[in-house]
């Protein structure tokens, strides 16, 4: 028989008045701001619904499998549970080229503009894997470190 | 006979059976979920008084003091909106099992609770990637971008209600109690360590990209989108003057700035005869609505003087236009109390010296409290209303 995790049996919605309240609140909010957006001139709604709806397939379809199998394939290439500090390091890495990517290629850049995007996003992406790396191993050798001394 | 409904619960079953980390437990998902929770309603709250202070309703005067408070909410806005990405993507993670729950619905209930995470999802997802987008000055898509992160907030927000109603009691439930024998559950060394690297790359976002809203942090904020002393006189530029095409009618010698409308006495006055004016002086920010700010020294002429030069009553409010043509910004308007604030300068000069053309010369508004896109460059009319 297949391990219960806390999520599949405590987590369902009860149904009760607050959930009823909650969602109806929650889908008034929703159709606000839909209509909010429709009578807006410059709302696109076909071409944002496409980006919305993209953001979730994105996530769900693409994303976390990518995320799944290199998370298994990782785990069997060293034959071992990953230690979750080097763990922390590689998803950490992987947050941050997300959100310097665009900096780092420079989309935004003008060149009637020299003020905007001045830095070297490349190099400062280098230096913050370089710290995050050095963190983890850090914290990796402490943790290798504390049993050996307890046994001596 | 094998039924195609035995083959889909099969696979259903499968797949979830093959999420084995126990940090895909409801205590962790508790705690991401209210760090979450608190983020997206800080960004939800400063960003939608972004939007009231630049579309103002009529029951709506955003005031001019302090005047430092808008560059704190929009700097707020940005970096909280930053710090939600490793959230978002902790969440996701440590709840993706339940992507493929199975049955995937089990009552009324549930079907309105797994469809009130397609708003919050996409909308989430969305909002995040167009914030960074924008804040990185990128436009790969072809809506405006404020009214679509606007509308798309309001639709997150009632998602995120909806949730919050749905897990409000299993919530309380994982943070108070022991789970019963039999679950899987991570150990506590493990969701402390779980949770503290979700803390610490979420610092470490922060310290990366914050630089431009808190200044000492500019030089280890490498990822942030403006160094604060860069651009033309020690501050930066969003909009520089080749790209509003001002060049000619901003340098040309016929400038004359007018002021008309509800006025006993209107003015064309030249550049000339505006320094010959009383000068005044004060310290403000610009202050960008994608998060960066920057203090700098301005001086020029008091609106409040030129409306009482002018002859406009006391409680006159004022509309300012620019020379540049077809910008959704080329107009701001300045509510009653901005307009007569002791701090609300048609500025001429920057920290001692003229305007330079990409800082608004010959003359830009300057007021305390407002977002940047409401500081008008190239200024050449007042309207008094």
């Amino acid at each position: 028989m297949m391990d219960r995790t806390s999520d599949d049996t405590e987590d369902a919605a009860d149904g009760g008045a607050i959930f009823w309240v909650g969602a109806a609140v929650g889908w008034v909010i929703i159709v606000v701001g839909i209509r909010m957006g429709l009578h807006d001139r410059e709302f696109k709604p076909g071409l944002l619904a496409k980006w919305v709806a993209g953001g979730l397939l994105l996530h769900d379809l693409v994303w976390l499998p990518v995320v799944a199998v290199a998370g298994a394939l990782a785990a069997v290439a060293l034959r071992r549970r990953i230690p979750l500090v080097l763990a922390w390091a590689a998803a950490t890495t992987i947050v941050m080229t997300l959100i310097a990517w665009p900096f780092v290629r420079g989309y935004g850049r003008r060149a009637d503009n020299p003020s905007a995007l001045s830095r070297n996003y490349a190099h400062g992406l280098l230096v913050y894997i370089a710290v995050t790396w050095l963190i983890g191993l850090v914290v990796f050798s402490i943790g290798r470190l504390r049993p050996a001394r307890q046994e001596s | 006979m094998v039924r195609p409904v035995d083959v889909v619960n099969r696979i259903g079953e499968g797949t979830q059976r093959r999420f084995t980390s126990k940090l895909h437990e409801t205590r962790i998902a508790a705690v991401l979920g209210i760090a979450l929770g608190v983020s997206f309603s800080v960004c939800f709250v400063t960003g939608l008084l972004s939007h009231l202070i630049q579309h103002p309703p009529s029951w709506f005067a955003w005031p001019p003091r302090p005047a430092g408070l808008y560059r704190i909410t929009q700097g707020l806005h940005v970096t909280t909106g930053f710090m939600a990405i490793p959230l978002l993507l902790a969440k996701l993670w440590v709840v993706s099992p339940r992507l493929w729950t199975w049955p995937p619905v089990r009552n009324v209930a549930h079907a309105v609770e797994r469809i009130s995470l397609v708003p919050l999802v996409g909308g989430s997802v969305f909002m995040l990637f167009s914030g960074l987008a924008n804040v990185a000055r990128w436009y790969p898509y072809g809506f405006y971008f404020p009214s679509a992160h606007f509308a798309i907030a309001w639709v997150t927000i009632g998602g995120l209600v909806a949730h919050i109603a749905a897990k409000v009691t299993s919530t309380r439930d994982a943070l108070r109690r022991s789970p019963p024998p039999g679950l899987v559950t991570a150990s506590g060394v493990d969701r402390r360590v779980f949770l503290g690297g979700v803390a610490a790359t979420t610092g470490l976002v922060a310290l990366a990209t914050s630089g431009g809203t808190i200044a000492p942090l500019s030089g280890i904020s490498a990822l942030a989108q403006r160094v604060p002393t860069a651009g033309p006189q020690g501050l930066p530029v969003n909009k520089s003057a080749a790209a509003a095409r001002v060049h000619d009618i901003a340098t040309g010698d016929d400038y004359r700035l007018v002021v008309d409308g509800a006025v006993t006495n209107p003015l064309s006055l030249s550049l000339e005869e505006l320094r010959a004016l009383p000068q005044s002086s004060a310290v403000l920010p610009i202050t960008c609505v994608e998060g960066w700010s920057r203090g700098a020294s301005w001086s020029g002429v008091a609106v409040r003087d030129l409306l009482a030069m002018a002859g406009a009553r006391e409680g006159a409010s004022v509309r300012v236009e620019s020379i540049e043509r077809g910008s959704r910004y080329r107009t701001s308007d300045l509510n009653v109390a901005v307009a007569h604030d002791r701090d609300t300068l048609l500025a001429l000069d920057i920290n001692g010296a003229p305007l330079h053309l990409d800082h608004g010369f010959p003359v830009r508004l300057i007021a305390p409290n407002r977002p940047g896109v409401m500081q008008t460059k190239w200024v050449i009319k007042v309207v008094v209303r």
